[in-house]
């Protein structure tokens, strides 16, 4: 039981925070935000840091690290609102590797020239209702259905698309750059964008792995870098708070001093630490991700969506009571909580909601399990 | 004890309900009932409609214009207009400063002031917060200066609600520093017009530019503008708080929101799952018993026995109630509650819109909802005067 970071994966930490720090101010961000939330630069100086690549094989030019150094990479992209969509990129390099698959896009993930986007998603929250469509016509498979709010089909080369061929529901890699694909992007609340896409005799190759598979790892994987994105966010916004609390003055005292906010400041550093735990709690149960079995990756899809439940609950708590800490300040587009408040709405949602995974362990209750048993 | 509404209040309900709806326009009660963007057209005109009436002034008493209408029968008009889809009454003027006007005010400012009020000519704005001062209201600090007749203004006032459209403005300003700030403030009222004066819109993050704020140059006030008397405005402001405030719960207009989000819950196929089927009854029963509370309340006004003081509470609950259901809206939405598209909240809209049409409104509308608990006297400041009214 070790829940210490290594020397390496401090200097991880500090490299990605200073590079936040420094390149990534809300002022860059701002910018960034209004030319379309996405910045091929920062996307470059992000794979420099060898970030695209945190999670491929060496053998396609990737570090080949762990779970671990990815949540903290995740938590400190999370406490600068980075907007690029690295985890999309993560996510489908992941389950390429799972395919044995790497062959044709790994090195291009790895060295951040290629963006890779997950198009699973037709209706709320249930990755598994499909009806695009899969046809196998002279040796080649072509899609035609369309996919919901695909994070950074955007900017993707390659987008991981589910779709039905005959009975089964399988997973297909396809290239962007084909005429037959249609997008409509969208701007999101976070300042984001995600894209409906329309898929119409679009070629596709089919990946190694079930659908249901892919569907569990990714939607893990996901959460579990969600929950640490959450993380971060949630640190800075108590941080924020907290020194608010500390300096603004009203009849004549720090607000820090009136009691009924010093318990609920208590309270958000509760909430805060135990969605910390959480997301510890799911990256460490993926550390063997490569290698885990179906069963064990349902079984993990049960501590992912704890953690998700429990990110959702402190997510809701420390946004709304920020907010609400700060006074009129905290409605204000200009002062930097409310991009932090938007981020973590929009979080909420992604992935599934509390309500889904509530559901979802509900109907697992007899499979549940504690830490230590 | 009585729970029916009498007979003759049941008729006029019927009246207003059938004067409503022929005069309300169906274009503006689309866009309330759909939460779409209002235009200042929107509400200027509503305003004027029910002032052609004499029913902007709806709580006014007869001596002034206003139709001297009991609690139960205001309740029952803002439940009849909140129904029908119209706009908020934009409270400035009519619910906020014509009161004081008429209890503190001279004649000649009566008769000057009123009729536009009564009107919905003039749009009223209320400067009373400032960067300095939010919950701790009395520290304000804009200052006005005697000088001869005039009265010179400097200073900031912020959180401004719709003042971009404001004609008139009144404001609690500092004219003496001698002992408790609460006694160093007057109430005075200042042409939105004059020189020195400049609203600066400050964006939210709903996206919506809902509050300002509102800088003082050397602006010059005529002395006849002082309501009342020097260093006497706090009372007043305190008497405005004071005034029955059950609309400050919303019950009405949370009632006809509901109904949004029940429509929303069954084109999005969540009425037949049971863990939103929870969430929606929870809430109506939480409703329900705020409605009975407003309605003890009101009875105990129109009665004029013992009013229940209880004004903090229906802030408490009203604003916690709003919060909840735009919350429960934006996750009934799913993933397109995610979409920014504020210009799908135009009723003209024709261009693209992500996911189905009530989508647009929901998540800027749950942003939005993080004022109610902040504005109005935050509920912090509302709990201290529960709490001070039962403990020592």
């Amino acid at each position: 039981m070790d829940f210490e970071f290594s020397e390496e994966q401090l200097q991880l930490v500090d490299s990605v925070n200073r590079w936040v720090e420094k390149t990534y101010t809300p002022q860059v961000r701002k910018t960034i935000l209004e030319q379309g939330g996405f910045s091929k630069n920062r996307y470059q100086q992000m794979a420099d840091l060898g970030l695209t690549g945190l999670l491929l094989p060496e053998s396609v030019g990737g570090l080949g690290m762990s779970s671990i150094e990815a949540m903290v990479v995740m938590e400190q992209l999370g406490r600068g609102l980075v907007l690029e969509p690295l985890a999309s990129s993560w996510l489908v390099g992941c389950l390429l590797e799972r395919s044995a698959d790497l062959s044709h896009w790994g090195e291009k993930l790895a060295s951040g020239h290629a963006i890779g986007g997950v198009a699973f998603q037709e209706t709320r929250h249930t990755l598994s209702a499909c009806q695009t469509q899969a046809k196998l016509i002279d040796g080649r498979y072509y899609i035609e259905g369309k996919k919901c709010l695909v994070e950074s089909a955007e900017h993707a080369h390659i987008l991981l698309v589910s779709a039905l061929l005959g009975s089964e529901v399988r997973i297909f890699v396809v290239e962007t750059s084909q005429t037959g694909l249609n997008f409509k992007h969208f701007q999101t609340i976070d300042g984001g964008r995600a894209s409906d896409v329309h898929f119409s005799s679009v070629l596709a190759t089919p990946l190694a792995i079930s659908a249901d598979f892919a569907f569990d790892l990714a939607q893990s994987l996901a959460l579990a870098w969600l929950c640490a994105q959450a993380v971060g966010i949630l640190d800075k916004i108590f941080q924020i708070t907290t020194e608010y609390l500390n300096t603004r003055k009203q009849f004549g005292v720090n607000l820090a001093s009136f009691q009924a906010l010093r318990h609920r400041v208590a309270d958000m550093k509760l909430q805060l630490e135990l969605a910390r735990s959480m997301s510890y709690y799911a990256s460490l149960s993926l550390l063997p991700w490569r290698t885990l079995s179906a069963s064990e990756l349902k079984n993990l899809g049960l501590v992912t969506s704890q953690a998700k439940y429990q990110l959702g609950q402190a997510m809701r708590y420390i946004g709304q009571q920020s907010i609400q800490m700060h006074g009129g300040i905290g409605m204000t587009d200009e002062y930097i909580l409310g991009q932090y408040f938007k981020r973590i709405t929009q979080m909420e949602i992604l992935w599934g909601d509390s309500f889904y995974h509530l559901d979802k362990l509900s109907s697992h209750l007899e499979d549940l399990h504690y830490v230590g048993s | 004890m009585e729970l029916t509404f009498t007979q003759e209040e049941e008729s006029f309900r019927d009246e207003v309900r059938t004067w409503v709806q022929q005069n309300l326009p169906t274009s503006i009660a689309y866009k309330v009932h759909n939460a779409l963007t209002l235009t200042r057209d929107d509400m200027q005109s509503w305003a004027k409609i029910l002032g052609s009436k004499g029913w902007l002034g709806y709580g006014w008493p007869k001596e002034f214009g206003g139709p001297g209408w009991n609690a139960v029968q205001r309740y029952i008009f803002e439940e009849v207009c909140a129904q029908a889809g119209s706009p908020r009454i934009i409270p400035f003027g009519p619910v906020m400063v014509a009161p004081v006007i008429m209890a503190f005010g001279n004649r000649t400012q009566q008769q000057k002031f009123l009729p536009g009020i009564a009107s919905g000519e003039v749009w009223w704005s209320q400067g009373y917060s400032e960067p300095g001062s939010g919950s701790d209201l009395a520290s304000v600090k804009t200052k006005a200066e005697r000088v001869g007749d005039k009265y010179l203004v400097n200073g900031q006032k912020t959180w401004t609600t719709l003042g971009q459209y404001g004609d008139w403005i009144f404001c609690l300003v500092r004219t003496s520093n001698e002992g408790k700030p609460q006694t160093g403030i007057s109430f005075l009222l200042i042409d939105m017009a004059s020189p020195g004066v400049t609203v600066r819109p400050i964006k939210l993050i709903d996206g919506d530019y809902e509050v300002n704020e509102v800088f003082f140059d050397n602006v010059e006030v005529p002395v006849e503008n002082l309501v009342g008397e020097e260093n006497k405005g706090w009372t007043y402001a305190k008497f405005l708080l004071a005034h029955e405030r059950t609309g400050i719960a919303d019950v009405s207009r949370t009632k006809r929101e509901l109904e949004r989000l029940r429509r929303i819950l069954l084109a999005e196929g969540l009425l037949s799952d049971s863990r939103w089927r929870d969430e929606f009854v929870k809430l109506h029963a939480d409703v329900v018993a705020l409605e009975m509370l407003v309605l003890r309340v009101l009875a105990a006004e129109k009665s004029g026995k013992q009013p229940l003081e209880i004004a903090a509470l229906l802030k408490i609950k009203g604003s916690e109630i709003q919060q909840k259901y735009s919350e429960l809206m934006y996750l009934a939405g799913g993933p397109y509650s995610m979409v920014l598209q504020r210009e799908a909240m135009e009723a003209g809209w024709q261009g693209w819109v992500a996911g189905a049409n009530y989508h647009a409104p929901l998540a800027p509308t749950y942003l939005n909802f993080r004022k109610t608990t902040i504005y109005g006297g935050s509920n912090e400041v509302q709990r201290n005067i529960v709490s001070q009214t039962v403990l020592s």
